[in-house]
Order: structure tokens, then C-alpha cells, then sequence
């Protein structure tokens, strides 16, 4: 057989093997890395609290409720997409990605790209600003099947695409792509209340400019680490 | 299941908050300037200009400002809002300099040394003389905190510094910078009001709250935490406290008292030249207390021959009901944060918006043709400072990076 | 911090040896209670104060830790419930402190009461894990010049704990627990060891 020929055809293994495993998934998920069923959906609401750093923070808010709603869907040949909306009133962020999976036994891993969009404004008494940018976010994940509990940690880079900000009729706009920092997710998803299924988990990032803090026109050229607890449940 | 002991263990750890620390440069400015004589006033101020950096822009950028700032003499650069601190000396009719450089955004910093040799310009600049383009030549070399990793300073005298038609104030936010910016000394401390110069600003802002015991003290934030003291054990804020409970547990972040409101006028007038002082009022502080304060340290700068004004900032419509109350209040400069009906209501000295509000160009031209200033605040960001000063009409900016604000006005 | 670091380690070890337990995701377990409970557990015990001090003098990080937590156990195995108690974090006594009133001696005491959320999962028959947020009560009680003064702030703050329990009779246990209070917000933690009585309250 051609090596082209061979290789093909272990793919296609790999990939029938994963979608047999995939079909026999049914335990909602929204982080946990497994092929999904082609078209199968899961849909999470819950809140996230950020704390951002003191340093920017000082004495203001820093605790930073935001509803947070996830939905993931299946795709063919272990594709999946999931979407993310994280609504605050004065910060929202918009967040759409691709994710192709893989399951070995209980472990499952994934490899995706995740485009956000966000935007934030003030105008109240005494402010008069918005920003808006564009975020890219190269993720990788993997993932535990313990039974009835499922852990899962994604590691993603948070890479500056654009920024954009207002201050009355002032504007400061930026294109220069950078990357600001990383995040680190770690999420156990596992049945709650009767058939209710909850994830709850922590986000750790360090990063130069995290978009919920805005309002602070931070000027701190380090990384900060700003830290986020998830709790959702998964419909 | 260990996987959830440990999700678990990560919740206390992501309380913690990652402080940095910026090293203290290893050198003793006066140590390696003894023997030098002072400088005069006139040759301080003649070496002042705009200078091209053609060794070290990897610190100064491409243009540099050099000024002398008080007791120093400072040089502010746009990247990353740097600046070096230096003191000076004489020796063989050459200019000698010795100090530390700081990268304010970020945490970099360490030792500067440089000359300006007799026949590089130091003969004249000692003349009181100022140099034609070209005419002064700084040379030097800048390393780390522990003065290892040299590089090369070259320094010509393109341009005097801009100028314009009233001196332009650069305000430093709580007596210098805030503690995030890890400056040498604590934010609203006696001894960061000493450094304010250095960093670019002829004027300072400092909160004032009162005691327990009525003493009016300098503290920002409404309670007492571990962004601006050491641990204590003390909870609350300096209100519930009096000064002599306050002397007796709290520390500022680098060890300083919490100065009480006097002191740090006395600090201002007698080891400064600052030349303006907004006292931010906070709730617990009566602003009739802080008008005699004010008068009396008036008095002072009058007998000292000190150009020194006292400003008394009324943050919200609370402070502004309370000042109108008083019998005299016209008499009190005042700096109103407010609208512009209240501006005039209490005919203040100056409007101070926020500078998120924008430039406001219509706003500012119609108060200051009223014969009263303008200052926004507090503004940080590098490009809208730049913004700010190219575009607006304001009569000074509050900044937590004084020498941002110096760098881009004077090289208008 | 080394977050990072310890995250990559708390993974690994997270899923090493695990994986010996897995099972099919749609497996049941099937001991597992079917119906909901409230249980109330009442805890006494010791406390060391295990944050970082820097001062020139010494504080006395010993103190004593009670807690009273109520939780609905539902029927799987992550729970959710309240808690709250009483803690001390520290005490310290200075001799001459100079001030610019003259020399005084002061004394502190600083201690919390909690109030927060708490998860809970059940790891093993008699081991179960705990994580809660909320904040703390802080009161600080100071003495210097002779006056004394009591101040009570809030600080956000979080907790987590692991017990081990022995069951007595059909709703009583007895047990210990570890347990970590920390008022984040103000830089304060204690460590605490528990005597603990689970009582289950009500069932349906």
C-alpha cells in the first residue's frame, strides 16, 4: 500500500473510531473534549466572577459578575463548534470557535481556534467611553472521563488582534496583533440535581490587557494574573 | 478522586496576587558625585532642551527631554514611560551626572551616569550659557539595578523646550504616582512628595481624610488595605481610628507613617519647589478645616517668598453645598470636579473633568475666558496624553505619569 | 505565584493514578442515595494562622476555630450549602511603640466570622471534599495610649476543607476535618484542625 493510501486509511480508522465513541456520548458537555454526535447540542447558562487585580482594581470594582451562556454542537468527522456570549452591561464579549476531538478510553483531547469580538461602554456621569477589539484565542484542550465526573483543562494563548476607544470625541485605535498573555482553564462537569448537570470551574489568566477590565485603561505594560470562577448549569 | 482535591486547592491560590518588585539601582548619587561643586541656576536651566538620542534608544527613544526638576535634573522619554532621575555636580569645567532610570509601565530600571565635558558644552553651560543645535553633547552609559550590562548614552542639544503663554501644570497623582507602579516611595507619603519633581510634575494632588480625633490626614482609599499599608491588623478606615492609634499600628507599603495633612505641606513648602497642591476632599473632611489649613500655609509660602498655590478639591455636589454654606467661601481657591453651573457658583479657581469626558475644547475655551484654569484627570494613557496636549486647551493634566505628561509638552 | 507549575503538577497527578478508577460514562453508581437531604455539621477546633507577617515583631498566630455549616445533599454527589462560625487569626502585644505623642504600649487581636457558599463532594464513604466562597466578617480589636477600639469589616474570601467521618447511628457522625479560612481580600488565612459532628437534619 502507498504510504499516502496508508495514511489515509488510518485516519479514517482513527476517525470511525472516535465517532463510534462519540455516539455513545450523551452526558452533556460543554468543556470536556470528546467527539460529539454530528448536530448534537449542548447549551450552558451560568455566571463567571472575575476578580481583577488589584492593580488595576485599587479601591473600584473588583469583583465583576457576568452571565455567561455556552453552547456546544457536534459536527462530522469530530469537528465540533462551540460559541460563548459573556454579557456585564458595560462589557460584553462574543466568542465562536472550532474545535476538532479526539477520545482514547477515558481521555480526550482538543486541539481549536476561537475568534471573540467584544465591546464595552460608559456613559455615565463623568465618563463618556467605549472600547471594542477583536480577540483570537488558539486553544487546546484535554479531558478525564472519571464516570459520572468529568475534568477537563484548556490552555489558550490570548492573542490582541485590534482595539478601538473612545474618550468623548477622542480616539485611540490600535491594530498591532500581540500576544498579551495565556489562560488556563480547568472545569468539572458532572450531574447535579436529578437529570441537571452543573460545570464548575476556575479560569486563570496572565495576560497584559483582559477585556473586562477596560474601563481601567490599564497602562501596566506585565502580565497580570486575573482569575475567574465558572458555574453553570448545563440545560 | 484527587482530581478534585486539587481544583479545590487552586481556589486559594488564585486569590493571591502576583506583586512585583522593582529592585533598588545600586548607586549613591552623592557618593559618586563628592567633590563636584553645585551647579547655579543658570547653568541648571540652560542645559534644558530637546536632545536627539543617538546612542541608548533602546531607553530614551529617539528624542529626549532634559530638565531640570527641582534639586534635579530629570530626562523624560515617550517609551514606556521612562525617565532618568539624576544629580549633578561640577568638576574641571565639565558637568557631571549620577543616578537611576526607570521604565515606569514595566518594571525595568537601574544606573545612569553621564558627562557633558568642558569642550562638549560644559564650559559654557557653567557660563550660564545656552548651546546653539549641536552645541551640547551628553555622553554616558546606563545598566541595570546592579549596574552590570552597560550601554552606550549620547545625548545632542537640538531645541529649547516648548514653552507656552501660562506655565502648564503637571500634576502628580497622590503626592508622585500610585503604588502599582512600584515608585520608591508610597503613594501620599512625605516621602514621594520629595521625589514628585524628579518625576516631571511642579504641582501635586494628596487625599485628604480625617482622624478619629479630627486630625485631617493623607490617606486615598475609603478603607485601609494592603494595596497601600502593611499588614496591621487593623481594619476600617483611618476614620475610625485616631492619629495616635494610626502612628502606633500602620505602616504605608514602604514603611512610611500615613502623614498627617500639615506635615506634608511643610514637606511641600520647605523641600520642594512644587508650585501647586490640590487637596482632594474626602467625605470625612470638613472643607472649612481645610480653608484655614489652606489660609495658613498661604501665610507660609507668602513669608517663605514661595510661589506656592493651595487648591481645596471639591470631588462631588456634597463638598460643593458645604463649601456655598460657608460666610467667606469666596475668599477659599477652589477646584471644582463638577458641572459647570457649580464651577461658577462657587467662582472656582478651576474646573477639573475627567478626562474621559474627552477634550471638551468648547467647554474649556468658554471656562477660561471666565479668567478661571482648566485641568483634567486623571490621565495615563501615553496616547492620550499626546492627544490631550496637541488637541486640548487645558491648563494642566493629573497624571499618574507626570513624566509622560513633561515629555510630550515640551517637545511641542 | 507559580501558578503555572503547580497547575501542570496538580494535572498530572490529577490524571495519573485516576484513571484506574474510570468507568463508562453512562455507568451509575449503583450505592448511591436517591433521595435529598439537609445536613447540618458542627465543627470545634484549632487554628494557626499561616499567612505571611512581615513586621519586626511577633505575632501570636495560635487560636481556636468554631464553624457550623448546612448543606443540601442532593441526590448526586456534588452538594451545596452555607457555612459560617467564628475564627481568631492573630493576636500581638508591643512594648514603647514611638510615636509623635510618645511611647505607648498597643495590642491587637484580629478575628472573623465567615459567611460563605460552599460546594462539597463526597470522594470515598467516609472522605469528603470541600470549596466555598463568600467573605469574612474581620474585626479588629486594638489597644494603644490606653484607649481601646473595635472595627468590623467584610472581606471577600474563600475556604476549603476535607473531612473524614465516622458514622455513630443512622443520621449522627463524628469526624475531623482540615480546613482552609482565607480572607484573601485582606491577606489574612488560618489552617484549622476540626472536631466535627455531621447531623443529618431533614430527608425527603
Amino acid at each position: 500500500m502507498q504510504p499516502m493510501l496508508r495514511h489515509m486509511f488510518l485516519l479514517t480508522a482513527l476517525l470511525l473510531n472516535a465517532s463510534f465513541l462519540a455516539a455513545q456520548e450523551a452526558a452533556p458537555a460543554i468543556y470536556y473534549p470528546a467527539p460529539r454526535a454530528a448536530w448534537s447540542t449542548d447549551v450552558s447558562i451560568g455566571l463567571r466572577v472575575l476578580t481583577v487585580p488589584r492593580a488595576i482594581a485599587e479601591e473600584e470594582i473588583n469583583k465583576a459578575p457576568a452571565v455567561d451562556v455556552q453552547i456546544a454542537m457536534g459536527l462530522p468527522w469530530q469537528f465540533a463548534v462551540d460559541g460563548r456570549m459573556v454579557l456585564q452591561y458595560v462589557t460584553n464579549h462574543f466568542r465562536a470557535g472550532l474545535r476538532w476531538t479526539y477520545r482514547f478510553g477515558p481521555l480526550s483531547a482538543g486541539i481549536g481556534d476561537d475568534a471573540a469580538f467584544w465591546f464595552g461602554f460608559f456613559d455615565f456621569e463623568g465618563f463618556d467611553n467605549s472600547m471594542s477589539g477583536w480577540i483570537n484565542y488558539p486553544n487546546l484542550s484535554l479531558g478525564w472521563d472519571f464516570g459520572d465526573v468529568r475534568l477537563t483543562a484548556r490552555g489558550e494563548a490570548i492573542y490582541l488582534m485590534s482595539q478601538r476607544s473612545l474618550a468623548g470625541e477622542n480616539e485611540v485605535s490600535s491594530t498591532k496583533n500581540r500576544i498579551a498573555g495565556g489562560a488556563l482553564t480547568l472545569v468539572l462537569e458532572q450531574p447535579f440535581w436529578h437529570d441537571t448537570h452543573a460545570l464548575l470551574g476556575v479560569r486563570l489568566a496572565w495576560t497584559k490587557f483582559h477585556y473586562q477590565s477596560w474601563f481601567a485603561f490599564s497602562t501596566f505594560d506585565r502580565r497580570l494574573l486575573f482569575s475567574e470562577l465558572l458555574f453553570g448549569l448545563l440545560l | 478522586m484527587k482530581y478534585a482535591a486539587l481544583i479545590f486547592l487552586l481556589m486559594f491560590f488564585v486569590a493571591c496576587e502576583d506583586e512585583v518588585a522593582v529592585p533598588v539601582p545600586e548607586i549613591d548619587p552623592d557618593a559618586e558625585l563628592a567633590g563636584t561643586g553645585a551647579l547655579s541656576d543658570a547653568a541648571l536651566e540652560a542645559l534644558e532642551g530637546v536632545y536627539e538620542v543617538v546612542d541608548g534608544q533602546s531607553l530614551l527613544g529617539r528624542e529626549a527631554v532634559v530638565k531640570r526638576t527641582g534639586r534635579t535634573v530629570s530626562i523624560f522619554t515617550d517609551r514606556d514611560a521612562g525617565y532618568c532621575v539624576l544629580s549633578s555636580g561640577e568638576a574641571d569645567s565639565s558637568i557631571l551626572f549620577a543616578g537611576y532610570w526607570r521604565k515606569q509601565t514595566g518594571t525595568e530600571t537601574g544606573v545612569f551616569r553621564a558627562q557633558i565635558g568642558a569642550e562638549r558644552g560644559g564650559r559654557g553651560l557653567l557660563r550660564g550659557q545656552r548651546s546653539a543645535a549641536g552645541g551640547t553633547i551628553i555622553l554616558g552609559d546606563f545598566g541595570n539595578a546592579t549596574g552590570k550590562g552597560t550601554r552606550p548614552i549620547q545625548l545632542v542639544y537640538r531645541r529649547p523646550l516648548y514653552s507656552g503663554e501660562s506655565p502648564f501644570l503637571i500634576v502628580a497623582h497622590r503626592a508622585g504616582g500610585r503604588n502599582s507602579d512600584q515608585l520608591p516611595a508610597s503613594e501620599n507619603s512625605a516621602e514621594l512628595v520629595r521625589l514628585a519633581e524628579g518625576f516631571g510634575a511642579n504641582g501635586v494632588e494628596i487625599d485628604v481624610q480625617l482622624s478619629a480625633d479630627g486630625v485631617p490626614v493623607i490617606y486615598h482609599d475609603a478603607d485601609m488595605n494592603l494595596r497601600l499599608n502593611e499588614k496591621s491588623g487593623l481594619v476600617g478606615s483611618v476614620s475610625d481610628y485616631t492619629i495616635a492609634q494610626l502612628e502606633s499600628f500602620v505602616r504605608l507599603k514602604n514603611g512610611e507613617r500615613i502623614p498627617t495633612l500639615k506635615r506634608m505641606l511643610a514637606t511641600i513648602l520647605r523641600q520642594t519647589t512644587l508650585r501647586f497642591v490640590w487637596l482632594d476632599s474626602k467625605a470625612s473632611v470638613p472643607v472649612a478645616m481645610l480653608r484655614e489649613i489652606q489660609r495658613s500655609y498661604e501665610d507660609s509660602a507668602r513669608i517663605l517668598g514661595r510661589d506656592l498655590t493651595i487648591v481645596i478639591g471639591l470631588p462631588d455636589q456634597a463638598k460643593v453645598e458645604e463649601l456655598l454654606r460657608m460666610p467667606d467661601y469666596r475668599s477659599a481657591l477652589v477646584l471644582c470636579e463638577t458641572d459647570l453651573e457649580s464651577v461658577r457658583r462657587t467662582d472656582a479657581e478651576i474646573w477639573a473633568p475627567r478626562w474621559t469626558l474627552g477634550t471638551q475644547n468648547e467647554a474649556v475655551a468658554e471656562v477660561q475666558a471666565e479668567g478661571r484654569r482648566v485641568i483634567t484627570w486623571t490621565l495615563d494613557q501615553a496616547e492620550y496624553i499626546q492627544q490631550f496636549i496637541r488637541d486640548g486647551r487645558f491648563n494642566g493634566i493629573l497624571s499618574n505619569y507626570p513624566s509622560l505628561v513633561a515629555y510630550y509638552y515640551y517637545v511641542q | 505565584m507559580k501558578a503555572p507549575a503547580f497547575i501542570f503538577l496538580a494535572l498530572l497527578l490529577a490524571a495519573g493514578p485516576a484513571h484506574l478508577h474510570a468507568r463508562p460514562s453512562r455507568v451509575e453508581d449503583p450505592d448511591r442515595p436517591r433521595g435529598s437531604s439537609l445536613v447540618l455539621t458542627l465543627g470545634i477546633g484549632y487554628a494557626r494562622y499561616v499567612m505571611p507577617y512581615d513586621a519586626p515583631f511577633a505575632i501570636d498566630r495560635n487560636g481556636v476555630v468554631a464553624s457550623g455549616r448546612l448543606l443540601w445533599h442532593p441526590d448526586h454527589r456534588l452538594r451545596f450549602g452555607v457555612e459560617s462560625g467564628w475564627t481568631r487569626f492573630y493576636t500581638y502585644e508591643l512594648r514603647g511603640v514611638e510615636t509623635t505623642f510618645g511611647a505607648t504600649d498597643a495590642s491587637l487581636s484580629l478575628s472573623a466570622v465567615p459567611l460563605l457558599a460552599v460546594f462539597s463532594m463526597q470522594i470515598h464513604d467516609a472522605i469528603t471534599l470541600f470549596a466555598g466562597a463568600g467573605g469574612y466578617f474581620v474585626r479588629s480589636h486594638a489597644t494603644s495610649f490606653g484607649t481601646t477600639v473595635d472595627v468590623t469589616r467584610f472581606s471577600q474570601g474563600w475556604m476549603a476543607a476535607i473531612s473524614w467521618d465516622y458514622p455513630l447511628t443512622e443520621g449522627v457522625g463524628v469526624g475531623t476535618e482540615l480546613k482552609w479560612y482565607g480572607a484573601t481580600e485582606f491577606g489574612d488565612g488560618v489552617l484549622a484542625l476540626q472536631l466535627r459532628v455531621p447531623l443529618a437534619v431533614s430527608g425527603w
